[in-house]
């Protein structure tokens, strides 16, 4: 692929990246940085080997998943990607740097309670952008389920976020 | 107050967002290690901006000259008045033939009128001159159509339109009088004076042009019955 396709490439993705990396890194800005300009680097590299026949979200969600999941690693050995996320949400300045609000600190606390499929649709298509079309490979559902499944997960949310209220 | 849900997620996903200066140098870093192309200054994009930027001020400037040819808020002592006054003169050195030139001269007399009748709705005084402005235009399209013939159709619409036109400007000069008091009043008087003056010099001149071609005529004729009586 050309250099220029590369940058039209590259300037579609590159915010849905740095924030699939940064609620990866516990909100963690500078490293969210360098992550994201590795991945990228990496995926320029291997711009030559890339097949079109797969989809460009896929390919690049892959390196950026590995990448993630390599730099944690070595700290944590055999840590999986489901443990860094599950863990992250739990510590308390992770929060502080997800949420400046009270209210968006309860949305993530009700994100907790919800499945995890569920609360891994929400996060991925409202908080890092990617679109419905974008998650079929990665969730392997159909952009028709994926649309049906959010719109139930907003209202498990939702009934979260009100019962939390009702409690305090 | 609480916040819709989305409205939450979506400033959620704001905070998330990378800064523009890390934007920036990043974008810098891999266009000096190769990976991007080094932007292109070209002179479309010159070109599609400014484009862009005399749209809008020919937009601007066309609407504004638009507005103050046709409201009525745009009177003598409006700020827009002059464009006004631009275009109808340029509208006159344009139209080429006689006739289109007295129809243009009817229609700024009666723009005239509309003005001087808001004026005075509104209790609002003339500008210096105006009065002199409104009666030399309808004294200029009087003069044409008085010299056409009886049988001449456009001309007598016009005569009607301005003999209306005259009467309803006597009853404004008046309005004014109360409006301006005897400061305006003395000015009118001169104004009528010198317009009377004009005439009568006017008059004189057409006097000793009909002398003038009675004793041309007297002359012809007696020539005439000198042959017929040599013959």
């Amino acid at each position: 692929m050309e250099k220029r396709q590369f940058t039209r490439f590259y300037n579609s993705y590159k915010e849905r990246i740095y924030k699939f990396v940064y609620f990866r890194v516990g909100g963690n800005k500078e490293l969210a940085q360098d992550l994201t300009q590795d991945i990228f680097i990496k995926a320029f590299e291997a711009f030559g080997r890339y097949d079109p026949a797969i989809s460009a979200t896929s390919w690049l969600y892959t390196i950026a998943r590995n990448h993630v999941i390599n730099f944690h690693a070595k700290q944590h050995p055999g840590i999986t990607l489901e443990q860094i996320e599950n863990s992250l949400w739990v510590a308390d300045d992770a929060r502080e740097r997800y949420a400046s609000r009270q209210d968006e600190r309860a949305v993530w606390e009700a994100l907790l309670h919800l499945p995890r499929e569920d609360a891994l649709l929400i996060r991925m298509k409202y908080l890092e952008g990617w679109t419905f079309e974008d998650l079929v490979e990665p969730l392997q559902k159909s952009s028709g389920a994926l649309r049906v499944q959010a719109g139930r997960a907003l209202k498990k949310l939702k009934m979260q976020l009100q019962q939390m209220h009702v409690q305090t | 107050m609480r916040l819709p849900l989305r409205y939450l997620l979506y400033r959620m996903s704001r905070l998330a967002s990378p800064d523009r200066q890390f934007v920036r140098s990043w974008n810098q870093a891999l266009i000096k290690a190769g990976y991007l192309p080094s932007p292109r200054f070209s002179f479309l994009s010159i070109g599609k901006t400014a484009t862009a930027c005399l749209g809008v001020m020919l937009s601007l400037v066309g609407g504004t000259v638009v507005y103050a040819y046709n409201s009525d808020q745009v009177l003598p002592d409006h700020p827009l008045y002059p464009v006004r006054s631009t275009i109808e003169s340029v509208h006159l050195k344009m139209v080429r033939s006689s006739e289109e030139v007295e129809r243009v001269r009817l229609q700024h007399v009666r723009r005239r009128m509309r003005e001087a009748r808001l004026l005075t709705v509104h209790e609002q005084p003339f500008p210096s001159s105006y009065t002199k402005v409104l009666l030399e235009e309808l004294r200029s399209v009087a003069s044409v159509s008085s010299t056409a013939g009886a049988q001449d159709q456009p001309h007598a619409l016009m005569r009607e339109i301005l003999k209306i036109e005259r009467e309803e400007l006597a009853e404004i000069l008046e309005q004014q009088k109360e409006v301006q008091g005897l400061g305006y009043r003395k000015e009118l008087n001169q104004l009528l004076r010198e317009q009377v003056e004009e005439m009568d010099q006017h008059l004189d001149s057409l006097e000793k042009r009909t002398r003038r071609i009675k004793l041309l005529k007297a002359k012809l004729n007696g020539f005439e019955e000198g042959d017929d009586a040599d013959e």
